[in-house]
């Protein structure tokens, strides 16, 4: 069967991308082909899930919606390959569909302890709505947390709100440790131990030991951790493996130009799962908050019917670490760049990324003061002057100013 | 079949507490929200797009923190 549009990822690009594409062509066929269950919700609120909010507050979307918009739906189905010279796509209900477009909006799972016992231990991700689920029923005795980022942060959170005691080992000197300045990792870390919260770092987890409720986690420091519930929040991996020998193009994500297309006529790629460029940040990389997500499914949705320009839109993701703001601005997941730190009036770190002399990203720890200005810098694209990149660090000089 | 009524929105609230500062209301419906110094969004403007924007705005929010009421009071989005 063919559909004008085949949409590979029912999350938040995927399903912005077919609401663009109903809107602009009233009479398309649209197929959205997605693994999980559920109909659109958001993993942003799933930690308000945990925390006792009812379950359909989540819901993004009206459970008629799909239906009223005309579109298709394939839910608890992957994509198993695609076949460009056909430009086939099978899924693995065993149909094989024709495209007219195609967007891969396939995003990633979370990376899964790799050590032995791991599978044994039954670890809790924290990334879909049944894991929340999942880790709403899990609170009881003590945890372990493993990881250093985002995820690892939620997942320390939900414990603590319910009074249960946790260890989180962190890979690394801290949380964020690749992202966030010194200072700052230490407020981090700091906030998180006032909370009564164990932090072992430089550690990994070697083998892990389950005895009916009660594991046993082996560290490579020689020590040892017992719990009942162990989470892990170490990394998303792109679904991108099925990909291989499609000649679609892959490498750390589904590989694009600044428009989301794919080496591949017809066939794009938008939110997690997208390697694209990016004209603010002068190169090609990953993007994993909403306000991507949401943007590039959108553009994609756009370019799929008949729109042609670049993609390009400075985004943020934050988080509140136990009532500490933490955000996280435009491509700081990008390597090789040259960090300055400024120390605000109001006592945050800022912390600036910088490659060619233009700034392409931003951490903040602690409240954020200048909102518009920062907004401004990472948007403008300016090559700073030596002056201007010295004024960086200097909380006197209003980022607004270095616009200009 | 009857005639849909139009979206009218009479008022909008953006519950601060909720908002984590994505910014997808900016970004979709810039006329209506901007960014405070402090990281939030405010309503900058009641008519600041056309309603159906503004709904999509509200709709993009990842903690649905906008809520939108319509002539008699009634919510419109987040929907009951």
């Amino acid at each position: 069967m063919k559909y004008d549009h085949v949409i590979i990822g029912t999350g938040i690009a995927g399903t912005s991308a077919a609401e663009v594409i109903r809107q602009r062509q009233p009479e398309a066929s649209i197929l959205l082909v997605g693994n999980e269950p559920h109909r659109l919700y958001s993993r942003v609120l799933l930690p308000h899930l945990i925390r006792g909010k009812a379950e359909e507050t989540v819901f993004l979307k009206k459970a008629d919606f799909y239906v009223q918009q005309r579109i298709e739906t394939a839910f608890g189905v992957t994509a198993t390959k695609i076949e460009p010279q056909t430009k086939t796509v099978h899924l693995s209900n065993g149909r094989a569909v024709e495209y007219g477009k195609l967007l891969i909006a396939t995003g990633g799972a979370a990376r899964r302890l790799d050590c032995p016992g791991a599978d044994a231990a039954d670890p809790l991700s924290f990334q879909t709505l049944d894991d929340a689920r999942r880790i709403a029923a899990s609170m009881t005795g003590s945890a372990v947390v493993v990881g250093g980022g985002f995820i690892a942060l939620e997942l320390l959170m939900s414990f603590a709100h319910y009074g249960i005691p946790a260890t989180v080992v962190v890979r690394g000197d801290g949380f964020f440790s690749r992202t966030l300045d010194p200072e700052g990792r230490k407020r981090v870390m700091d906030v998180i131990r006032a909370q009564g919260i164990e932090i072992k770092t430089r550690a990994e987890v070697i083998d892990i030991e389950t005895d009916d409720a009660r594991k046993v986690i082996h560290l490579d420091t020689s020590e040892s951790l017992d719990c009942t519930a162990l989470g892990v929040g170490i990394g998303l991996d792109l679904n991108i493996e099925w990909l291989q020998g499609s000649g679609i193009e892959v490498a750390k994500g589904v590989v694009t130009n600044d428009r989301l297309e794919t080496n591949v006529p017809d066939v794009l790629a938008a939110g997690d799962v997208a390697e694209y460029v990016d004209g603010l940040a002068g190169r090609r990389h990953v993007v994993g908050n909403w306000t991507n997500a949401l943007l590039q499914g959108k553009h994609a949705g756009l370019m799929m019917t008949g729109e042609n320009r670049p993609f390009e839109a400075l985004t943020s993701y934050h988080i509140a670490c136990f009532g500490l703001p933490i955000g996280f601005f435009g491509a700081t997941g990008i390597e090789n760049s040259e960090r300055i730190v400024r120390k605000c009036d109001n006592g945050s770190i800022l912390q600036f990324f910088v490659s060619d002399s233009r700034v392409i990203a931003a951490t903040c720890v602690g409240p954020l003061a200048e909102r518009p200005g920062l907004t401004a810098l990472l948007s403008s694209k300016k090559n700073l002057s030596e002056h201007e990149l010295a004024a960086l660090a200097d909380s006197s000089t209003p980022l607004a100013s270095l616009v200009g | 079949m009857a005639d849909k009524k139009p979206l009218k929105i009479s008022k909008i609230v953006v519950d601060r507490d909720l908002c984590i500062g994505a910014a997808t209301c900016v970004a979709i419906a810039p006329g209506t929200f901007q960014m405070d110094e402090e990281n939030k969004a405010y309503l900058v403007d009641l008519q600041g797009n056309d309603a159906e924007t503004i709904l999509m705005a509200a709709e993009s929010c990842p903690t649905k923190a906008i809520f939108l009421y319509d002539e008699e009071g009634v919510q419109i989005y987040p929907y009951a």
